[in-house]
């Protein structure tokens, strides 16, 4: 039977070193899937994955246990955090130009019909400012005012660039499952 | 289909994805991990900013408050009017008489009045408490005069020849002595104080649905709203915002510059810290983070001297400030990274002080006032958006007669 996430951390703070390791077998993986929506190439991604685990390790101290799953969102934050930020340090992330990209709307896709790894590399296809803002409001759940205020753009904008990514992947999904179709 | 509805769908389906490491990649990540990580217990408590700040404040205002305290008053005495007031009695002719008083007399008693006196003069008013009286220059004449030649004058004559030149003297003494004060009355001082306003703010509320979304949606259409902007507000589902919204604290230094005996101009330098929680609620997710905001502020205010008996002093204070929003730091569940700063922040404010002059160096104050914050168009949330108009306390010390 897996260790629970508490059972996890207080291995952790009574100084169990093979409880590090357990703890990025079990999420490594995970964080790699968060990462690859954010940064589409493997490489990248790989790096970011690293980074995350160091500062992950290093400050599981501070970590405040809030129930079975607060481990994992806490792991999902960091990595997401992470990749923004090599985003941003690689210059990819421009929020000055939005008046292109005019979506038609599109019907209602079927998310449920495409398989994970391929929506998840979807949404790693969209457009780098769509892509962030699809991913702090859906995974990290944050209200379009957090999302403005995380990425320093007007509530408005994020709203905006939300409504035009989700158009983008529903035109995708429907693409796709014309293409299984045929 | 919903915005929340769609969002739930796409995030449940990939709640689980996950995508293969290569397997030396927690070799990597372990040689990069700290060596004593494994044997490190839970870090020690960490001291929040505010409170090392406070510790710092406090520290200075006790070094400096000591200082002011312990430094020798005989340190104090040798400024302009009195040098030169010594000097002018240096240059006086040395009294003969001799008397048998043998009181104990300080050193800097004895320094200043040495040369001057040959025998109490009463006719003249006592001079402040602080400096030597006449009667204590003139008691001290003889212990510390010495013994002249017989070839001099007697004391009747030497006493009738002095006593005029001895009163022009003395009157010259109390003129640059009275100078002395009201130069010291006009004297820059310098503060240190700490404030903060009063009470944490909390704030629960719905989420409201933003016109994009209403228009996205065309709510109203569906709804038979006749207009969004005419409508009640709309609520999305399951959603919850919290706030609580921490009291500013600050810490400053200013300098006092005086312009009459009641009007003094004051500047200087505040440091402010500024510290939110909040929660976002969604029917499956509960999110939470903390901004912290630090400014470094310039104020400017005019301080009017309403009453002053004995060390007590009442006056008023008004004026402005200008805040620069110098860090801005989000916190997620123990990780920080940088945010977006804010635009600078002005404001407005009277207060209404009471200082008591512990010394006359040093004065305690306390200034309970009122400050208004002009929105400064930022979509930062803090303190000064959610509640414009502040009461605070501002509590210090004032260094003064430097």
């Amino acid at each position: 039977m897996q260790e629970t996430e508490r059972q996890l951390i207080e291995a952790i703070r009574a100084g169990d070193k093979g409880a590090l390791r357990r703890l990025y077998e079990r999420f490594a993986r995970y964080a790699m899937g968060v990462t690859l929506r954010y940064v589409p190439t493997r490489d990248d991604a790989l790096d970011i994955v690293q980074d995350s685990f160091v500062s992950i390790l290093t400050n599981i101290g501070t970590f405040k246990y809030q129930g079975e799953g607060s481990l994992r969102l806490w792991v999902a934050k960091i990595v997401s955090n992470q990749a923004i930020n090599w985003i941003k340090e690689h210059k990819q992330l421009s929020f000055s130009d939005l008046t292109s990209d005019e979506i038609e709307d599109e019907e209602e896709a079927f998310i449920e019909e495409v398989p994970p790894d391929i929506l998840n590399g979807m949404i790693a296809q969209l457009p780098v400012r769509y892509r962030v803002v699809v991913n702090l409001r859906t995974f990290e759940q944050l209200s379009h005012k957090d999302v403005a205020l995380r990425l320093a753009i007007p509530e408005r904008t994020s709203i905006s660039l939300f409504h035009r990514a989700k158009r983008k992947l529903e035109k995708m999904i429907k693409e796709y499952i014309n293409s299984q179709s045929k | 289909m919903k915005e929340e509805e769609w969002i739930k769908r796409l995030h449940d389906h990939l709640a689980d994805f996950e995508a293969p490491v290569p397997d030396d990649l927690w070799e990597k990540i372990e040689a990069r991990l700290p060596k004593e990580l494994v044997a490190e217990k839970p870090k020690a408590r960490m001291v929040p900013l505010w409170v090392r700040w406070t510790a710092a404040a406090a520290l200075i205002g006790l070094l400096v408050g000591t200082t002011v305290l312990l430094w020798p008053k005989h340190e104090e005495t040798p400024t302009a009017p009195m040098a030169s007031a010594t000097k002018d009695v240096d240059r006086m002719p040395i009294e003969s008489e001799k008397t048998n008083e043998t009181e104990p007399v300080s050193p800097i008693v004895a320094r200043i009045a040495k040369p001057v006196f040959a025998e109490p003069v009463l006719t003249e008013p006592a001079l402040p408490e602080t400096e030597m009286t006449k009667e204590e220059m003139a008691e001290t004449v003889p212990t510390t005069q010495p013994e002249q030649p017989s070839t001099e004058p007697s004391p009747a004559e030497e006493k009738q020849k002095t006593e005029p030149s001895q009163q022009k003297l003395i009157r010259e003494l109390d003129e640059k002595i009275a100078d002395y004060k009201v130069q010291q009355k006009r004297r820059v001082a310098v503060s240190l104080y700490a404030s903060n306003g009063f009470g944490n703010q909390s704030n629960r509320n719905g989420v409201l649905m933003s016109d994009e979304m209403l228009a996205y949606y065309d709510y109203d259409s569906r709804m038979g709203r006749r207009s969004t902007r005419s409508g009640s507000p709309v609520y999305l589902a399951n959603y919850e915002e919290r706030q609580k919204y921490y009291q500013p604290i600050s810490f400053g230094l200013t300098a006092n510059f005086p312009i009459s005996s009641r009007l003094s101009l004051s500047s200087g330098v505040v440091y402010t810290r500024l510290h939110a929680d909040f929660t976002n609620v969604a029917d499956y997710l509960v999110s939470e983070h903390q901004t912290t905001l630090h400014y470094i502020g310039v104020p400017l205010n005019m301080q009017y001297h309403v009453w002053q008996w004995h060390g007590l002093n009442v006056y008023a204070t008004a004026g402005g400030q200008v805040d620069f929003n110098v860090k801005a730091r989000l916190e997620e569940d123990g990780v920080e990274h940088d945010m977006q700063k804010d635009r600078s922040q002005w404001s407005v404010g009277g207060a209404l002080g009471v200082q008591y002059n512990i010394i006359p160096q040093l004065g305690l104050y306390v200034e309970p006032g009122i400050k208004y914050y002009f929105d400064n168009g930022s979509n930062i949330r803090n303190y000064f958006k959610y509640r414009p108009t502040n009461f605070n306390l501002q509590i210090g010390l004032r260094l003064q007669n430097l």
